[in-house]
C-alpha cells in the first residue's frame, strides 16, 4: 500500500506539479487549497502533510500548531514550505518536522518526504 | 531767488563771524581743537534761534557750509526735519527752540534732517542746552549737540529686516527648530512647535530655563544626544519616534553645536523633521517588495518543478539535445529566483529583518565549493584560488556564499576581455581576508564611494551600462557588516578591481 501525502497550498499550479512529482515518486496524493481541510481530517489519515505557510486568509503556522497539539494528528510528520527562503523562529516553534523553501528541487522534495516517512 | 538769498546769507555770515570769533579768542586752544574735530555736530544759536556758530561736523551733518547757515533759524526750509514716524518736525519744536523757551536742557531728541548736499535725510539725536548770563534767568544762547545716528539706524533697520526675514522663514518651516542652552532650557523655538505640542511659542519662551511646551517624549529621546553635542561639539543625528493618540510618529533630528569664540558649546540647535509620511511610505514599499517577491516565487516554483519533470522525461527518452536545452532553461529559472531573493533581501535589510542561520563549517572547503559552483556556470573565465585560512567557522554559510558568489559574478561580468579571476585568502591579525581580483574595466573614481549604495549603478565613461539591479554589493556589505566586518574596494579604470572582504574572526568562531 502506497503511503499517502496531503498537500495544502492555495496555489493550484503548485498543487498540480507537486502532485505529479509525488505520484512519480510512488505516493498517493491528496490535495487541498484550504488550510482548514487539514484540521477537518477524519478517519483515513495521511502519512505526511506538506503545508504552505502563507495561505490565503489562513496561517499555515497556526494550522501546524493545532495539528501538532491534537492527539489524532500530532504523530503525522509535517513539512512546511514557503516562498520565504529562511526559517524564522515562528516556523521553528510551530512543531513542523521540516522546512522547504520555494522554489524547490524535485529531488530534494522527494528526499525530504522519504526521510520523514522513515522509508 | 536762491542766488540772491545766498549772497545775503554770506554777507550776514561775515558780520556774525566777527562777533562769534571773540569767545574763541579767549577760549583755550585745546577747546577749539576739540570743537573743530569732534564727530558730534555743535550748533550755537542766539536767543532768537539764529545760528551764530557751528563746527565742521555740524556742517557735514546738515549738508550746508557754515557761511550759508549763519543767521538762519531752524524754521528755515533748508533743513526740513521729520519725526521717526515720518511726519513733519516743526522748527519751533526743535530742541534748541524748546530749550530757549523752557530754559531747560532738552535731551536726546531723534529726528531726520534733510541734507541738501546728499539729497537724503540724516538721522540725528539732538540735545540742547540753554546758556545764561550771570543772574539772568533768560537764556541768551543755546548750544545744540547733534549726534549723527544714521549709520546706527540703518544697521538697526537692516537687523530688523533680517530678523523679519528670518522669522518669515522659520515661522513657515514645517521643521521644528529649538535652541537649547547649557542649562537645558529652551531659548528659542519656531512656530512649527505649536502644531506638535499645542502650546504657543510665546508661552514656551516666557518660561526660560524650562522645557514647558515641548512634548516630553521628544525631549527624552534627544536628551542623550544633546548631552553628547555639548560634550564633544560634534553634530549628531537622531531618529526617534513617539506615540501621538495611539499612532507612532517618526522624527529625524539634527543636533547642531553652537560654540562661542573659545569653542565651548553654548547652545545646541535642534532641527527636528517629522518623517512619519516617509516612514509609512517606506514601510508600505517594503511590504510590497516582500509580497511581490513572494507572489513571483509561487509561479516560479511550478515552472522549476515542471522543467525538472520534463528534464527527467526527456532523459529517459534519450533526447540529449532537448535535455541540454531544458537544463539551460532551469539555469535561467534559478537566476530569476536569485534575483527575486535579492530584492526580498533588500527589503528585509531595510526592515532590519535580514535573517541569519548560523552553522559550523570549514571555511576553505566552503570557498572551494562556492568557486566550483560559480565556475560551473562560467566558461569565459578561470577562477584561481590562492591561500587558505584553516579555520572552522560558525556563521551563516548561505549568506557568506551569497557574498562570494556576488563578488565572483561581478568580477566575471565586469571583465569581459579578461580570462582570469583571482581569489586570495588568508588569516591575518584576527581577521579572515578574502580578495577577489579581476583585470576588467575598473570603477571610475567618482563612483567608487557609491557602489555599495542601494540601487546604485555605474555608468562608465563610454556610457556603457551593464545589466543588473544595483543591489548585489549593497546586500553583500550588509551581510559582512552583520559580522562586524567590511568590504573594501580598490580599483583603477581600465586596469581592474580588487574587492577585499574583512571578516573579524571573533565574530565567526
Amino acid at each position: 500500500m502506497n503511503k499517502k501525502v496531503l498537500v495544502v497550498d492555495d496555489d493550484q499550479g503548485v498543487l498540480d506539479v507537486v502532485s505529479i512529482i509525488l505520484h512519480e515518486g510512488g505516493y498517493q496524493v491528496q490535495t487541498s487549497n484550504k488550510g482548514h481541510y487539514a484540521l477537518e481530517l477524519n478517519g483515513d489519515m495521511p502519512d505526511l502533510i506538506l503545508l504552505d505557510i502563507l495561505l490565503s486568509g489562513e496561517d499555515g503556522i497556526e494550522i501546524c500548531k493545532i495539528l501538532k497539539s491534537r492527539e489524532r494528528t500530532k504523530h503525522i510528520p509535517i513539512i512546511m514550505f514557503s516562498a520565504h527562503s529562511k526559517i524564522d523562529q515562528a516556523v521553528r516553534d510551530s512543531g513542523a518536522n521540516g522546512f522547504l523553501s520555494k522554489p524547490f528541487d524535485m529531488d530534494v522534495l522527494l528526499a525530504m518526504v522519504k526521510k520523514h516517512l522513515r522509508e | 531767488m536762491s542766488a540772491e538769498l545766498g549772497r545775503e546769507i554770506m554777507i550776514s555770515g561775515e558780520k556774525n563771524r566777527k562777533i562769534i570769533d571773540k569767545p574763541f579768542n579767549i577760549a583755550e586752544e585745546q577747546f577749539k581743537t576739540l570743537f573743530m574735530t569732534m564727530v558730534q555736530g555743535v550748533v550755537c544759536q542766539d536767543n532768537e534761534g539764529r545760528i551764530i556758530s557751528a563746527n565742521p561736523a555740524a556742517e557735514k551733518i546738515l549738508g550746508i557750509p557754515l557761511e550759508e547757515m549763519l543767521g538762519l533759524t531752524l524754521t528755515n526750509q533748508l533743513w526740513h526735519t521729520v519725526r521717526e514716524d515720518g511726519t513733519d518736525f516743526p522748527g519751533t519744536e526743535n530742541p534748541a527752540m524748546v530749550a530757549l523757551k523752557s530754559r531747560e536742557k532738552v535731551s536726546d531728541v531723534v529726528m531726520g534732517v534733510y541734507n541738501m548736499e546728499e539729497d537724503r535725510y540724516r538721522w540725528v539725536q539732538v540735545s540742547a542746552v540753554p546758556i545764561f548770563h550771570k543772574e539772568d534767568d533768560t537764556p541768551y544762547q543755546v548750544y545744540s549737540l547733534i549726534e549723527d545716528i544714521t549709520k546706527q539706524r540703518e544697521l538697526n533697520e537692516e537687523m530688523a529686516k533680517k530678523n523679519k526675514e528670518f522669522a518669515t522663514v522659520t515661522d513657515n518651516l514645517s521643521d521644528i527648530i529649538i535652541r537649547i542652552d547649557r542649562k537645558y532650557g529652551i531659548v528659542y523655538v519656531n512656530k512649527a512647535i505649536e502644531k506638535e505640542s499645542g502650546e504657543q511659542v510665546e508661552a514656551i519662551l516666557d518660561q526660560p530655563n524650562t522645557r514647558m511646551g515641548i512634548p516630553e517624549q521628544m525631549i527624552e529621546k534627544c536628551d542623550g544626544a544633546i548631552t553628547f553635542v555639548f560634550k564633544t561639539g560634534e553634530l549628531k543625528i537622531v531618529e526617534f519616534s513617539r506615540t501621538v493618540f495611539d499612532n507612532e510618529k517618526y522624527y529625524y533630528a539634527r543636533l547642531i553645536p553652537e560654540p562661542d569664540k573659545k569653542g565651548k558649546v553654548q547652545s545646541v540647535l535642534a532641527i527636528i523633521r517629522d518623517i512619519t509620511e516617509n516612514k509609512t511610505a517606506e514601510k508600505r514599499k517594503d511590504e510590497f517588495m516582500s509580497m511581490a517577491s513572494h507572489e513571483l516565487k509561487t509561479p516560479i516554483t511550478s515552472i522549476k518543478a515542471y522543467t525538472q519533470i520534463l528534464g527527467k522525461t526527456l532523459k529517459s527518452c534519450g533526447n540529449k539535445e532537448a535535455v541540454r536545452h531544458i537544463e539551460k532553461m532551469e539555469m535561467q529559472v534559478n537566476k530569476l529566483t536569485s534575483l527575486i531573493c535579492d530584492l526580498l533581501d533588500v527589503s528585509k535589510i531595510q526592515q532590519g529583518k535580514l535573517d541569519f542561520k548560523p552553522e559550523i563549517f570549514d571555511f576553505d572547503k566552503f570557498l572551494h565549493e562556492v568557486i566550483d559552483n560559480v565556475q560551473s556556470t562560467v566558461s569565459s573565465h578561470k577562477i584561481l584560488l590562492d591561500g587558505a585560512v584553516n579555520r572552522i567557522l560558525t556563521a551563516d554559510k548561505d549568506r557568506l556564499g551569497q557574498v562570494m558568489i556576488n563578488l565572483l559574478t561581478n568580477a566575471v561580468k565586469y571583465s569581459p576581455k579578461s580570462e582570469e579571476i583571482r581569489i586570495n585568502t588568508e588569516s591575518i591579525d584576527g581577521h579572515i581576508q578574502i580578495q577577489v581580483v579581476d583585470h576588467g574595466i575598473g570603477i571610475p573614481e567618482n563612483h567608487r564611494d557609491h557602489i555599495f549604495e542601494r540601487f546604485y549603478r555605474v555608468n562608465n565613461t563610454d556610457g556603457q551600462l551593464f545589466p543588473g539591479l544595483g543591489i548585489g554589493l549593497y546586500i553583500s556589505r550588509e551581510i559582512i557588516k552583520k559580522y562586524g566586518g567590511d568590504i573594501l574596494v580598490d580599483s583603477e579604470e581600465g586596469k581592474g578591481s580588487k574587492f577585499t572582504v574583512i571578516l573579524p574572526l571573533h565574530n565567526v568562531i
